[in-house]
């Protein structure tokens, strides 16, 4: 059941051909970043590299949030206000699994895309911008990007998700969904962390942190509370 | 089956009916022969490809019913199922209600306005006014007690509702 949900949710998105456009542009716009300061400043070959694991780790949860936050209303709250919501509640189906099948969807796509335009950026980089370094992220940073943070963007996810089947104001979604932004800003992105095995633990504690968060969350969430927070 | 479609306006109607035979776990390629037969039978095979969201009061009530009925279910709960339909389409759906009911074994629990609808499927009734249960009884029972008098289930409903 969970596989129909997501494969649902994916067609969904799929079919959104004004979120995927936006979501595209906006992921080349945030790649600008990191081409102005491979060619207007001089770094070495280790900065750079350290940037590239920093810029890619931040950059994949950024896209997927940004998915989540555009897909938001297609996918979540579009079920409450065509009340779809009911008829799904009357299956097998409960509210949990419906839940985690558009979260997940939400995050494949999003880690897709942005590992799609993280490739055709690294590729242009070492072509085109700064031939002869061979600038790719460590492995510290692959393991990062493959394991860690595909954790956090579903915890990230699941609890704008949650926020949404919940609450009967959507005003309030957006506001959490900009303290998660910033909440992942600050983390992923810390002053004294380098992107070598010291990340790790500090992305675990992260993980961790997020585990409870999520856990708290979906002791709220029940297919009662879900058909009370419909108009 | 509820008086909101349940159905998605973004997917078609074929794509919604996948959705739904997914999520009980059906194998579609053979729930399909049944399906195609209920939408020839409730003139919805030529949309079938079409997204809801385009289809008329009428048809997305007709298609939220094939969509409940997808799994067979021995329990069938509809909300309004005859509002917006043509009479040619009340008549299809009243007849098909009736094979579910004598065939099948369906138990079915609807609720109504239309009384007529209600005189010819149901055995018991429940006359629910300001949430309040005013009477609760099998239709044979109402038949056989206003024997000496002409049996209208408009005047029953009337007596209780206004009591």
């Amino acid at each position: 059941m969970l596989e129909a949900i997501y494969t649902k949710a994916l067609t969904e998105l799929f079919k959104e051909k004004r979120i995927l456009l936006v979501i595209l542009l906006a992921s080349i716009i945030m790649l600008y970043l990191p081409y102005q300061i491979f060619t207007k400043i001089s770094f070495d070959e280790a900065i750079m590299a350290t940037a590239i694991d920093f810029y890619f780790i931040f950059y994949s949860v950024m896209i997927v949030l940004l998915l989540a936050y555009s897909a938001n209303y297609n996918l979540f709250l579009q079920e409450k206000t065509t009340k779809t919501i009911h008829s799904l509640l009357a299956t097998p189906l409960n509210i949990k699994t419906i839940w985690l099948g558009k979260t997940l969807a939400i995050c494949t796509m999003g880690y897709i895309l942005s590992f799609i335009l993280s490739f055709v950026f690294l590729f242009i980089l070492n072509n085109f911008i700064v031939t002869g370094k061979n600038i790719y992220p460590s492995i510290h940073g692959i393991i990062s990007l493959l394991l860690i943070n595909p954790i956090i963007c579903i915890f990230l996810v699941g609890n704008i998700g949650i926020l949404t089947l919940i609450s009967k104001d959507e005003m309030k979604v957006r506001i959490g969904f900009f303290i998660f932004i910033f909440a992942s800003l600050y983390f992923i992105n810390p002053k004294k962390v380098s992107a070598d095995l010291s990340l790790f633990p500090y992305q675990l504690i992260i993980v961790l942190i997020l585990f409870v968060i999520t856990n708290i969350s979906l002791k709220f969430l029940s297919n009662e509370k879900v058909i009370l927070s419909v108009d | 089956m509820l008086e909101d479609d349940g159905l998605y306006g973004n997917l078609t109607l074929l794509e919604n009916l996948e959705f739904y035979a997914k999520i009980y776990k059906l194998d579609f390629q053979k729930v399909k022969k049944i399906t195609d037969n209920l939408l020839l039978k409730f003139d919805l095979s030529a949309n079938k490809d079409n997204k809801v969201s385009t289809f008329s009061h009428g048809m997305k009530q007709k298609a939220s019913f094939v969509r409940a009925i997808i799994h067979d279910p021995k329990l069938l709960i509809l909300d309004e199922p005859f509002n917006g339909l043509d009479p040619d389409m009340q008549g299809v759906l009243r007849d098909h209600l009736l094979y579910l009911l004598k065939e099948k074994g369906t138990t079915i629990f609807f609720s109504s306005h239309n009384l007529y609808e209600v005189d010819r499927l149901c055995d018991k009734i429940a006359i629910i006014k300001d949430g309040e249960i005013k009477l609760e009884e099998y239709l044979y029972n109402l038949k056989s007690q206003s024997k000496n008098e002409d049996y209208n289930l408009e005047k029953v409903y009337f007596k209780y509702a206004n009591e």
